[in-house]
């Protein structure tokens, strides 16, 4: 009798702490936190930040979110908001909004986000992101090479909005993906070091003005940012002219 | 991802172990535990092996029975151990049957999807389509009607690397990708397929090798 209420003991304790769990990482997110209560969060975590004035709050899908927001010292900033282990958690914070990539999911291209807020001083009105891999050849083990250059590019006009979130184009994906594939396939034959590892790759790139000039983003640049999390959220570098063909 | 040759013949394999582990069951007069004797072959897999390149794989060569040598040092604790002791050597040996196997799948592979035809790559080009990858690339669009018989008579060409990364400058030779083209059914091969810009030659880049082949006309033709 005694082993039996144990079981029955045990049983409950087993489902509920599944139960416990699903709940814990796989319930529906919340609803999303006000303006206040984001403000107050981020402020708390990274003082630094100052957020004064939320801009907006833009959806990535259900359970990612980007809110760009100007600070004290009027810089144009950006946090980024993941809801895991059941709360909204500010994974990533940024006191200056030039362009950054969120991987959401470093395996799916079609994941990656583009996410910016450029000060509206620095008279930026069209921002070119770019997708480059560098021309190369080589010649191992009596076998010639040859690896084309590779020159996407995305114009996207600010239309007066500071901010904006852009996943990859169609295209974009296409050939990060296949790049991807090749290499994982390379990487099954260890004894083959990988022919051209998909970090050969690059994104990057570049504001114009309304005169479709380059310019320099002053304000936009330089800033302070808090990260908290294993989020993949890459520095987009300018993008060299030189580079470009 | 392996092709459907070198599934068949790692089954195969299997089969020819399990056959060979009924035949040494059949004659015994003290039966052993029919799952003992599945751990016992896997324990006896176990070995030290140098790795081999071959024609793009890798196969495996087996120097020293590890996995027998442990179970022989454990026979103390296996009761009966001499009617387990044949299928510890039937483990290590099969790795010799996959060797087998491994050899025949390498020449198997090259008469079912030679590496070196375009068709191996570009089997079926419904839903191919071009993406422009450089900005030397025109307006152009896949010819889906014309490229299946164009690509019938497709020449193997050597890559010439160092001469096109010379002349480009700064223009592209390849500016196009072909997407969605599949591979020969079963290959499960996976590849980039650059298209040069006359629409008349192929650079076909594989996991550790790269082809090119030239057409007769272009793949590529105006407007959309």
């Amino acid at each position: 009798m005694r082993k039996k209420i144990m079981l029955a003991v045990l049983a409950v304790i087993v489902v509920l702490s599944g139960a416990m769990a699903y709940w814990f990482y796989f319930s529906k997110p919340a609803k999303f936190p006000t303006n206040e209560q984001l403000m107050k969060q981020m402020n708390e975590i990274f003082p630094e930040a100052a957020a004064e004035t939320i801009q907006d709050t833009v959806t990535i899908d259900e359970q990612h979110k980007v809110v760009p927001f100007i600070t004290k010292e009027n810089r144009y900033g950006i946090s980024y908001w993941v809801w895991t282990k059941h709360k909204w958690k500010s994974v990533y914070i940024d006191d200056n909004g030039e362009p950054r990539l969120w991987k959401i999911n470093r395996k799916d291209a079609s994941s990656y986000h583009f996410v910016w807020n450029i000060h509206p001083d620095d008279g930026v009105s069209t921002v070119k992101f770019y997708l480059l891999k560098n021309r190369n050849y080589l010649f191992q083990g009596g076998e010639h090479f040859y690896f084309p250059k590779i020159q996407l590019e995305q114009a996207v006009s600010l239309d007066n909005k500071s901010y904006g979130v852009m996943g990859l184009p169609k295209e974009w994906v296409a050939v990060v993906g296949s790049l991807g594939k090749i290499e994982a396939a390379s990487r099954q034959d260890l004894w083959f070091q990988p022919l051209f590892p998909a970090r050969d790759l690059f994104f990057g790139w570049l504001p114009l003005n309304g005169e479709n000039e380059e310019t320099f983003p002053g304000n936009s640049v330089n800033g302070q940012s808090y990260s908290d999390g294993d989020e993949m959220i890459d520095f987009v570098p300018f993008v060299n002219k030189s580079e470009l063909e | 991802m392996r092709s459907i040759i070198g599934i068949i013949f790692d089954v195969i394999g299997w089969t020819a172990v399990g056959i060979i582990a009924w035949q040494i069951y059949k004659k015994q007069e003290i039966k052993p535990k029919i799952w003992k004797v599945i751990i016992i072959i896997y324990i006896g897999l176990f070995s030290f092996s140098i790795d081999w390149p071959l024609f793009d794989q890798v196969i495996r060569i087996s120097i020293l029975p590890l996995g027998v040598w442990i179970l022989f040092l454990l026979r103390g604790r296996l009761p009966q151990w001499q009617s387990y002791r044949k299928y510890a050597w039937l483990g290590f040996f099969a790795n010799f049957i996959f060797l087998a196997a491994g050899l025949l799948a390498i020449v198997g592979n090259q008469a079912v999807f030679p590496q070196n035809q375009l068709l191996t790559y570009l089997a079926n080009v419904e839903h191919a389509a071009i993406i422009d990858t450089h900005p030397a690339a025109k307006n152009l669009s896949f010819d889906k009607e014309n490229a299946p018989k164009l690509l019938l008579k497709g020449k193997e060409k050597p890559v010439r690397s160092t001469d096109w990364y010379e002349l480009s400058d700064t223009s592209e030779r390849f500016p196009y990708q072909l997407i969605g083209a599949k591979p020969k059914f079963g290959s499960n091969l996976s590849a980039i397929i650059y298209v040069e810009q006359d629409g008349k030659g192929l650079l076909i880049q594989t996991p550790n090798r790269q082809y090119y082949f030239r057409l007769d006309e272009s793949l590529l033709r105006e407007g959309n």
